[in-house]
C-alpha cells in the first residue's frame, strides 16, 4: 500500500472527490487553525500585461504571405521594455523578475526589449511553453525559461510536476533553485531536491487564494494587489521618485496575464502567475519532499489497517460475545472507524504535519478489493 | 443623495511598512483631504485626515501599498473570515430565479432591430421579437448571407414567435462542402417566395438587389409600417460579421471577476473597473442586452451578496 500510494503521488491525475477534501483540510487549517504560512504582500508584486497588447500583422493561414487582413494580440514589447528600464533603474534588490509569458511572434520592438532584457541587474526568468509536439516552443527573446506548464484530466489544477518532457525543469522548481540555491535533480523514479527525495508531481498547497486579493475598501487588512502594467506606467510618470523606488524594493515581481490565463482550482479561479507562484512556495516549504517520518506513519496506518481486515475477516468467522459493543452509541462509533475513516485521518495527519495530501480513494478501492479477497479466501 | 460630512482619518494596515504616498485614481463625489478638495492624481498621505460630503462617496487609490477603496467606512461589513465565507457559500449558495418556460432569453426591441451591419458577437439561440405578420399567410423570416460565392437565403429560425439567431444558421457551406466565410448578412422578410429566389439568383452583393426590395423604416408617428405590395421581401437589418460566443463560459468568467473586484452596480462594473474593454478583447462587440440581460439574470453579485 505504501508503494502504491507513493506511485499514485507521482501521477500527475486527481480523484474529482478529492477536491473537496483539500480544499476543507486546507481551509480548516488555514483559516480555523491559523496555520496559514504565506509571503507579506509587500513583498510580492504582482503586474497584469492583460490590458497591455498591441496588435501584430501575421500571414494568411493559407496564402502564407503578409495579406494586411490577418492579426494577432501580442503583449506590448515597448510597455514591457519601459517597465524593466523603470525596474533596471529604480529597483533595489529584486530577488527575482519572473516573466510568465513566451515571446513565440516576432514583433518590430524585439530588439529594444532584447536589449533591456540583457542589461537587466537583476534575476531574471521567462517561460516556455511546451507544443502538441513534445518539444519547446521556439523564443524569438533571448533570456533563461523555465517549462510553465502542468499536466491535468479534467481542466482542474491540483498537481504541478517538477519536471516536464523527461528532464526539464518546470518554472516553480527553478525558481526554488534560484531564489533559495536548492539543487534539484531528476532521478529514474523520484525527483531529488537537495538531495531529498521528492514527489514528482505535489498536489499543490494554495497559500494564496482568490480571498488574499484585493479586499476593494477593507483598509484594515493585508491584501496582495494585482497592479496593471499600463496603469503602473502611466502613473509612475506623476509618482514622486521616493514612491517608485517604493514599489520596487525588496521584491519578487511576477509578470502575466491575469484576466485570460485564469485555471480552475479548488478555491475557484486563480490567475496563472498566482497558480505559479502557489506552485513555488509549496516547494518552498517543502510540501512535495518525503521524510522517513511520514513514511513510517503512513507504514503504521497501513499496518493498522491490515490489522483491522485480518481481524474482522476472523472475527467473523467466529462471532464472540465479547466483540460486541455493549451500547448503542459503541456500535455505531465501531461501524464508522471503517478504512475510510483510517484514510481520511492519515491523509489530514500527512497535510497537517508534512503539508501532503494524499489521494485516499484510490488506496480505498485496492483496500476494499484487498478485504473481499481476502474474507473469501479465509472461509 | 444623502448629504452629510463624514471625517475618516486615513490609517491602512500597512501604515507602518508603507509610509509612502497614496494618488488617486478615481473620485466620487466631493472628498476633501486635510480640508483641500482632492482630484485626480492628487497625492495623499497616510495618517492624514478625509472629509467625504455623502455617504455615497469614495475613492480609488494606488500607491506603493497597493490598490484601496475607501469609503466613508460604512459598507465595509463583509465578513473577514474565510473559512465562514467558503461555508456560507457552499452550504447557502446564491437562489437565482430560473425559468423554465424558455430555453434562451429574448430581447426586446422597438427598432428592427438596430444592428446597423455593425459585427456583433451573440450567444447561441439569442431570440428577438418578430412582428407576426411576417411569419403568416406564406410569408417567411431569411438570412441573407454575401458570401464569396455570392448571395445565400436560408430560412430563419423562429420558434415561440421569436427569431433566434442560432450558429448553426450562420455555417453556410459552399458547393464543395467547405465552410464559407460571412461578409454580412441581411434580416429580411420575404412576402413572395418565388419572387425573392429568382431575384437573389446569380446576385453577389446584397447592394445588388436594393432597388428591388424594400428597406425597413422605423416610424415613431405610426404603429403600422407600410409595405409596397409590389415588391418581394423587406430588409429589415443588416448584420456585420456574427460571432457566437458560450453563454456559460461568458457568465462563468463574469462571475469571476465581479467575485475578485466586488462591485456595487453593473455600471461600477463595466466603466470603473474597464471590464468593458475586457469584454470587447475577449468577446469582441457582445450585443449590449445580451450581456446586460446575463448580468443582471445570472451574474446577480450585487443583488445577492
Amino acid at each position: 500500500m505504501l508503494c502504491l500510494t507513493l506511485f499514485w503521488l507521482s501521477l500527475p491525475r486527481t480523484f474529482g472527490d478529492e477536491r473537496f477534501f483539500l480544499k476543507w483540510t486546507c481551509l480548516i487549517k488555514k483559516s480555523i487553525l491559523g496555520v496559514d504560512h504565506k509571503p507579506l504582500p509587500k513583498d510580492i508584486l504582482y503586474i497584469d500585461v492583460a490590458g497591455s497588447k498591441t496588435l501584430l500583422d501575421v500571414p494568411d493561414p493559407l496564402y502564407q504571405e503578409m495579406t494586411g487582413f490577418h492579426h494577432t494580440s501580442i503583449t506590448d514589447r515597448e510597455q514591457l521594455s519601459a517597465l524593466i528600464n523603470y525596474i533596471s533603474e529604480y529597483g533595489e534588490n529584486i530577488s527575482l523578475l519572473v516573466l510568465d509569458l513566451t515571446f513565440e511572434q516576432a514583433s518590430p520592438a524585439d530588439s529594444l526589449f532584447q536589449e533591456c532584457v540583457s542589461r537587466f541587474p537583476f534575476p531574471l526568468l521567462g517561460a516556455s511553453r511546451i507544443q502538441a509536439n513534445g518539444r519547446l516552443a521556439p523564443s524569438v527573446i533571448t533570456l533563461p525559461t523555465a517549462v510553465a506548464s502542468y499536466l491535468t484530466t479534467d481542466n482542474n489544477f491540483m498537481k504541478y510536476p517538477l519536471f516536464l518532457a523527461d528532464s526539464l525543469p518546470t518554472l516553480p522548481l527553478v525558481m526554488l533553485g534560484i531564489l533559495e540555491k536548492a539543487q534539484y535533480k531528476k532521478r529514474l523514479f523520484w525527483p531529488t531536491v537537495n538531495g531529498r527525495i521528492s514527489l514528482a508531481n505535489p498536489i499543490i498547497d494554495f497559500k494564496i487564494r482568490p480571498f488574499d486579493f484585493n479586499d476593494s475598501g477593507n483598509l484594515e487588512k493585508e491584501h496582495f494587489t494585482v497592479f496593471s502594467l499600463g496603469t503602473l506606467l502611466f502613473e509612475w510618470g506623476f509618482w514622486d521618485e521616493a514612491d517608485i523606488r517604493g514599489i520596487l524594493k525588496d521584491k519578487l515581481i511576477i509578470i502575466g496575464d491575469f484576466r485570460e490565463d485564469v485555471h480552475q482550482t479548488v478555491f475557484g479561479q486563480l490567475a496563472g502567475p498566482v497558480v505559479l507562484h502557489n506552485a513555488y512556495l509549496t516547494l518552498k516549504e517543502g510540501g512535495n519532499l518525503i521524510s522517513w517520518v511520514w513514511l513510517l506513519l503512513f507504514y503504521l496506518f497501513f499496518w493498522w489497517l491490515s490489522y483491522r481486515i485480518t481481524k474482522e475477516s476472523n472475527d467473523k468467522r467466529s462471532v464472540s460475545p465479547s466483540n460486541r459493543s455493549k451500547t448503542a452509541l459503541g456500535a455505531i462509533l465501531k461501524d464508522s472507524i471503517d478504512e475510510a475513516f483510517i484514510l481520511v485521518l492519515a491523509t489530514i495527519v500527512s497535510y497537517f504535519v508534512f503539508n501532503i495530501h494524499v489521494n485516499i480513494l484510490v488506496l480505498l478501492l485496492y483496500l476494499k478489493t484487498i478485504s473481499y479477497f481476502y474474507s473469501k479466501l479465509s472461509r | 443623495m444623502k448629504h452629510t460630512t463624514i471625517i475618516l482619518l486615513l490609517c491602512f494596515f500597512s501604515q507602518s511598512v508603507f509610509a509612502q504616498n497614496y494618488y488617486v485614481a478615481v473620485i466620487q463625489g466631493k472628498v476633501y483631504y486635510q480640508n483641500k478638495l482632492l482630484r485626480k492624481r492628487s497625492k495623499i498621505q497616510v495618517g492624514g485626515q478625509l472629509k467625504f460630503s455623502s455617504i455615497d462617496d469614495y475613492l480609488k487609490v494606488s500607491g506603493p501599498g497597493g490598490l484601496y477603496k475607501i469609503t466613508p467606512g460604512i459598507d465595509n461589513k463583509v465578513s473577514n473570515n474565510e473559512f465562514l465565507i467558503a461555508v456560507s457559500k457552499d452550504l447557502f449558495p446564491a437562489v437565482l430565479f430560473k425559468s423554465t418556460s424558455s430555453s434562451s432569453f429574448s430581447i426586446t426591441s422597438n427598432h428592427y432591430y438596430h444592428f446597423q451591419g455593425y459585427q456583433y458577437s451573440f450567444f447561441n439561440k439569442t431570440a428577438f421579437d418578430i412582428k407576426k405578420e411576417w411569419t403568416e399567410n406564406n410569408s417567411q423570416l431569411v438570412l441573407l448571407h454575401q458570401t464569396a460565392e455570392g448571395l445565400i437565403s436560408q430560412p430563419a429560425t423562429i420558434k415561440k414567435g421569436k427569431l433566434l439567431l442560432k450558429k448553426s444558421n450562420f455555417a453556410p457551406l459552399s458547393a464543395n462542402k467547405t465552410p464559407l466565410y460571412i461578409d454580412s448578412t441581411a434580416i429580411v422578410y420575404v412576402k413572395n417566395m418565388e419572387k425573392w429566389i429568382e431575384l437573389i439568383a446569380g446576385k453577389q452583393k446584397i447592394e445588388d438587389i436594393l432597388p428591388n426590395v424594400e428597406i425597413y423604416e422605423y416610424s415613431s408617428s405610426s404603429s403600422e409600417d407600410s409595405t409596397s405590395a409590389d415588391k418581394p421581401a423587406v430588409i429589415l437589418d443588416y448584420l456585420g460579421t456574427v460571432r457566437f460566443v458560450s453563454e456559460r463560459k461568458f457568465t462563468k468568467d463574469m462571475r469571476f471577476f465581479i467575485k475578485s473586484c466586488q462591485p456595487k452596480s453593473q455600471d461600477e462594473f463595466l466603466n470603473d473597473f474597464e471590464f468593458e474593454d475586457y469584454i470587447w478583447d475577449n468577446y469582441g462587440n457582445l450585443y449590449w442586452s445580451c450581456l446586460s440581460k446575463t448580468l443582471t439574470e445570472k451574474v446577480t453579485y450585487w443583488e445577492t451578496e
